[in-house]
């Protein structure tokens, strides 16, 4: 048994949650300057809470996942990372890069490209951390793709496509493709959404390897069944994107391969409505309950959001939604409903691997769950309410404003039921931070082994050796 | 060995569409060289005012604002656009922008109506 180093898995996971609860600070304004439009205007503006929520948002999901990552390619592997020293440089260059482009948003220097908004240079740096991770997770499990997991398949499709896609991004700097605003939106449109994609590679793949090692049974990464499902979702990240860009005037065969790949995603969907009972049956048997719960609502959302995507992949329907708060709704589902709960049962699974957990942190982890879920129920629904209104007010030719007065009552819906899954997700947060502390202060102490509760102290375990 | 293959198959797939994508599924007619140079121009202050935390351009952007696509068909007198370019309202913050800047934003505007399929 090789002893695990925790390290990196916690350096990355109080990242990860620092940016969740910066991220999450960040929405909470932008929703109430939906509701009050003078709301901190002059402090910071709405140009300027909206990237930093988007940013850091998505920064807590692919941090969170790749601590996951570092714990298990050791626990995989039985052996060390390949590099430490760049395991250090890679958290330096993620933090670093962050401080930066949270000061730039901040001090309104912006690129001003969706998603991607900070300043071009700093993407240099976000590029080299990645590269950094990449590296290093590669080469420590040193793949043999004829007889891996499928999990190896995604984190490795994860680590590439984010590298291309992200380098990809930075195409309209030339001329060729700026200049042309149907190129130009294109491209951005492939980019982000295979971005997408490649960091929810990095969290299934997680998951999955979670799920393994809850369930002790290997078959749920080796069957054949795991793997036809990886190409499913590995066509979808390389071609799916197309459903973004039915109002772009490229050619007509864009569009229709993009509803023909979205249309895939009905396999996935036949499949879990095929195998629910059975799903849910297995996950309430995994040992570990705060993981478990966490796995049970992600069930929940990815077939809520499922149904939702292939609905609005439909080219007549997408002609009324695209551009209407339905599609926030359907990220928000995806990013906190599947993401977050999913990173949030792999974060207790690697924690609460020696559990510290008093019979208190139960109860409030699990009064947190509900209270995100619930609340996240209304948040979505809200959303779809203000997105019918404004495909309705489209129909009856209403002005803007009009529009925006008439969804109102669901903005501020919106923005109460926001607040109430920043409270489910502080607490959640806060329960993850404490169990990082003890589990930092018991690892002074004490060797872990990766077989569970056989523990030697260090002193102890010196001398041996 | 099938799983390496698909794989590879799906990777030559995406690189080989891609290519399609850069090229002909977005080949469109520019105007002259001085149009695009001060639609360019636009485009650039568009971007460093990050107009598309509100706004959107084929989809791309926030939902505070109304989408701008279209916009210079919708206000083809211009008068309209300037004030709000200059003054902004109760929830976009006035940018004071010259003359100058004005001109190479409603350039860019226009530019991206040229394009927009719902006219």
């Amino acid at each position: 048994m090789h002893p695990i180093n925790k390290k990196f898995s916690h350096l990355f996971f109080q990242l990860a949650v620092g940016y969740l609860l910066f991220g999450l600070l960040m929405g909470l304004i932008g929703s109430f300057q939906y509701v009050l439009p003078g709301f901190l205007k002059e402090r910071i503006g709405f140009q300027q809470t909206r990237p930093l929520h988007v940013y850091l948002v998505t920064a807590w999901i692919f941090s969170a996942a790749q601590g996951a990552i570092y714990f298990y390619v050791q626990k995989i592997k039985q052996r060390p990372l390949w590099s430490e020293k760049l395991a250090y440089l890679h958290w330096l260059l993620q933090l670093g890069s962050s401080v930066l482009i949270v000061s730039s948003f901040y001090m309104q220097s912006f690129s001003g490209r969706e998603y991607l908004e900070f300043p071009v240079w700093i993407g240099i740096i976000v590029l080299l951390a990645w590269l950094a991770f990449g590296i290093n997770i590669l080469l420590t499990l040193k793949p043999n793709y004829k007889k891996a997991p499928v999990y190896y398949f995604s984190w490795t499709a994860g680590i590439c496509f984010f590298l291309i896609t992200f380098s990809e991004s930075y195409l309209w700097q030339f001329r060729f493709f700026g200049d042309n605003p149907v190129r130009d939106v294109t491209v951005q449109w492939k980019a982000m959404g295979a971005m997408v994609g490649s960091w929810n590679m990095l969290v299934f793949g997680a998951a999955l390897c979670s799920m393994e090692m809850m369930k002790n049974d290997k078959n749920v990464s080796h069957n054949n069944l795991a793997y036809a499902f990886f190409f499913v979702g590995f066509t979808n990240l390389l071609f799916n994107w197309g459903h973004h860009t039915y109002i772009v005037p490229a050619s007509p065969w864009v569009k229709q391969i993009a509803y023909i790949i979205s249309m895939t995603e009905l396999i996935l969907l036949a499949n879990i409505i095929w195998s629910w009972r059975k799903s849910m049956r297995s996950t309430k048997s995994l040992p570990q309950k705060n993981a478990r719960r966490f796995l049970m609502f992600a069930d929940h959302w990815i077939l809520l959001n499922l149904i939702t995507a292939i609905a609005i992949s439909v080219p007549a329907l997408n002609d009324f939604t695209h551009g209407t708060h339905i599609t926030v709704a359907h990220a928000m589902g995806a990013t906190i409903g599947i993401n977050t709960m999913v990173l949030f049962s792999v974060i207790f699974h690697i924690i609460d691997e020696k559990p510290v957990a008093a019979a208190f942190a139960q109860t409030t982890t699990s009064v947190s769950i509900w209270v995100t879920n619930v609340s996240l129920v209304v948040f979505y629904s809200s959303l779809v309410a203000a997105g019918i209104i404004k495909i309705w007010g489209k129909l009856q030719n209403d002005h803007f404003a009009v529009t925006m007065a008439k969804s109102r009552v669901f903005f501020q819906l919106f923005a109460i039921s926001g607040s109430g899954i920043v409270l489910g997700l502080l607490t959640t947060c806060i329960i993850v931070l404490i169990k990082i502390y003890r589990s930092n202060k018991a690892i002074k102490n004490f060797i872990f082994y990766d077989d569970g509760p056989h523990t030697v102290k260090r002193s102890q375990f010196q001398n041996i050796t | 060995m099938w799983k390496v293959r698909t794989a590879l198959l799906l990777v030559i797939a995406y690189f080989v569409y891609s290519s399609f994508i850069y090229t002909a599924a977005t080949e469109v007619v520019l105007p002259d060289e001085t149009v695009v140079a001060q639609a360019h121009e636009g485009k650039m202050l568009f971007q460093k005012y990050n107009c598309a935390a509100c706004h959107q351009v084929y989809g791309l952007g926030g939902y505070l604002g109304p989408d701008l696509t279209t916009v210079a068909q919708k206000y083809p007198n211009e008068t309209y656009i300037r004030s709000l370019l200059s003054t902004g309202n109760q929830t976009m913050p006035a940018y004071h922008f010259s003359d100058a800047e004005k001109d190479a934003l409603i350039a860019y505007f226009k530019h991206l109506n040229n394009y927009a399929p719902h006219k």
